[in-house]
């Protein structure tokens, strides 16, 4: 007995130290559905908890209707300025928003990314898991590959208000990373673009795509080419999506077209919030493909609201693209060959040596 | 080794302060005499003495008989009930710091006014409302100053 112990301790005594963490079994959070509230009378300390959630939601959904009442009685009055309306509708906003975001329903939904757009709640968790990583990567990704300063100027940029979501014709329901590197084919239809925006009413924008990396031969450089441009289209907090039917297409689509021996192409697509915030509609105006995007927005009076990018460089694809949309001959960039010094007019290895 | 165990149990036997200051640091000098004829510790974390022994089975036994204790796995449920059982005790602490702030805000607030209308009142009293007296520890409106503290400080058992 006392040698089998000393047998186990001297076996343990060589064993890693066990984990402490408790294990989460979260297979069935996935698998569920709808939200299952977790039992009461187990947890002495959560009966409290839910009751003094319960308690506080309560108080700050009188607030709210009391924010409500005075925001209501603002904008009937006529007095009342711009400013002192939008003050107290983000008090009402703000108070809306406290009293609902302890709901562990409320929580879980917006983790499993079902938002219900009509409560403000949904609006600030939506607009907060957007600033929280993707809002992030395209920033960097933006000035890790230099969009901004070569297109806009950071400083004007500062932190888009809206996230830009670009889905290729393929697959409507995947949205595409900022940045990401796509086959040429697959944009061979135009996108799809969307606009998701937490705070605004119906505005009109303009969507621009750019081609930033257009080969110029004769000055042995790139310059910016407009692919798409299509203006007065509708977004809103509670329409994200709007067809390109119902705006007025400027510039046709044009697929992108990275010419062979051409580096990867950056396609940034920008949307514009229209002047006047968002209520002047854009006339039928005659825009250049070798338009820059700078003088473009002061020229119109645009402010940016979303902005995203993918990149693509060349394959077959693209020279179908040139022969089909372009109607030009493919080019073919590159550094010439350079020619061989061992191999004689009749294609056959130079003797180095006299006597071989 | 031996030598250095035997001088640090002299030093601990000596029961004379000075003493067993001078004996210690004697101790830790033979310590290191000893450690620096066996060329100091091997790698960073080797021991400098021998880990074998009676004394060391019985220590080994103490600490490795028992597998550690783990703690219950939490179920999905679990997790959701700590989840909230953290909001809501955010909440109470946020709700009982902003209550305690209202409060000091309004003392401060009644204060200032208090001030205020003493100035409008009368200049030489809130001059002397506003001087703050040499040398004192308590308001002397709490109560008298006596010269001995009272038989009983204060009240553990009910305070």
């Amino acid at each position: 007995m006392n040698s089998a112990r000393r047998a186990l301790t001297l076996a343990r005594f060589g064993r890693k130290a066990a984990t402490s963490q408790p294990r989460i079994q979260t297979l069935c959070r996935r698998l569920q559905s709808t939200y299952v509230r977790p039992a009461t009378g187990v947890n002495p300390a959560y009966d409290e908890a839910v009751k003094i959630i319960d308690a506080y939601a309560a108080k700050k959904a009188a607030e709210t209707e009391v924010a409500a009442k005075e925001l209501a009685q603002a904008q009937g009055s006529g007095t009342a300025t711009e400013a002192q309306i939008s003050a107290l509708k983000k008090k009402w906003f703000d108070l809306a928003v406290e009293a609902e975001i302890n709901d562990p329903e409320v929580l879980w939904s917006a983790k499993q990314g079902k938002y219900d757009l009509s409560r403000p709640v949904f609006l600030h968790l939506r607009e907060q898991a957007w600033r929280g990583r993707p809002l992030e990567i395209l920033m960097q990704r933006l000035l890790q590959m230099f969009v901004l300063p070569d297109m806009l100027d950071p400083r004007d940029v500062g932190t888009p208000s809206a996230q830009l979501n670009i889905a290729l014709a393929g697959s409507p329901d995947s949205v595409l990373e900022p940045g990401s590197i796509i086959d040429p084919s697959e944009a061979r239809e135009q996108p799809e673009i969307e606009l998701v925006k937490s705070h605004e009413d119906s505005r009109l924008h303009t969507l621009v795509m750019v081609d930033l990396d257009e080969p110029l031969e004769m000055q042995q450089t790139f310059r910016e080419q407009f692919h798409w441009v299509v203006a007065n289209l509708p977004f809103s907090k509670s329409q994200s999506k709007a067809k390109p039917a119902d705006g007025l297409t400027l510039l046709p689509y044009v697929p992108p077209h990275p010419a062979k021996g051409t580096p990867n192409h950056r396609y940034a697509f920008v949307l514009f919030e229209q002047g006047e915030n968002g209520s002047s509609t854009m006339e039928s105006v005659e825009v250049s493909r070798d338009s820059v995007l700078r003088s473009f927005a002061a020229q119109h009076d645009l402010r940016l609201a979303g902005i995203s990018f993918f990149r693509a460089s060349w394959n077959e694809s693209v020279d179908d693209v040139y022969r089909d949309v372009l109607k030009q001959a493919p080019p073919n960039f590159g550094e010439a060959p350079t020619p061989r010094s061992d191999i004689g007019p009749d294609g056959r290895k130079i003797n180095v040596y006299e006597n071989y | 080794m031996s030598g250095s165990v035997r001088a640090i149990s002299t030093a601990l036997s000596t029961s004379h302060r000075g003493g067993l200051l001078l004996r210690a640091t004697k101790a830790t000098k033979e310590v290191k005499r000893a450690s620096s004829r066996t060329g100091g510790s091997g790698g960073s974390g080797a021991p400098s003495h021998e880990v074998s022994g009676a004394r060391y089975e019985m220590m080994k036994q103490i600490l490795y008989q028992e597998e550690p204790r783990q703690l219950p796995p939490l179920s999905t449920e679990d997790v959701d009930r700590h989840m909230t059982i953290m909001r809501a005790q955010k909440i109470f602490h946020m709700t009982a710091s902003a209550t305690r702030r209202a409060e000091r805000m309004a003392k401060f607030e009644s204060m200032r006014s208090a001030y205020e209308a003493l100035a409008d009142l009368d200049q030489r009293l809130f001059d002397g409302a506003c001087q703050k007296e040499a040398n004192a520890t308590f308001p002397r409106q709490m109560r008298v100053p006596t010269e001995t503290p009272p038989t009983k400080i204060w009240d553990y058992l009910t305070k």
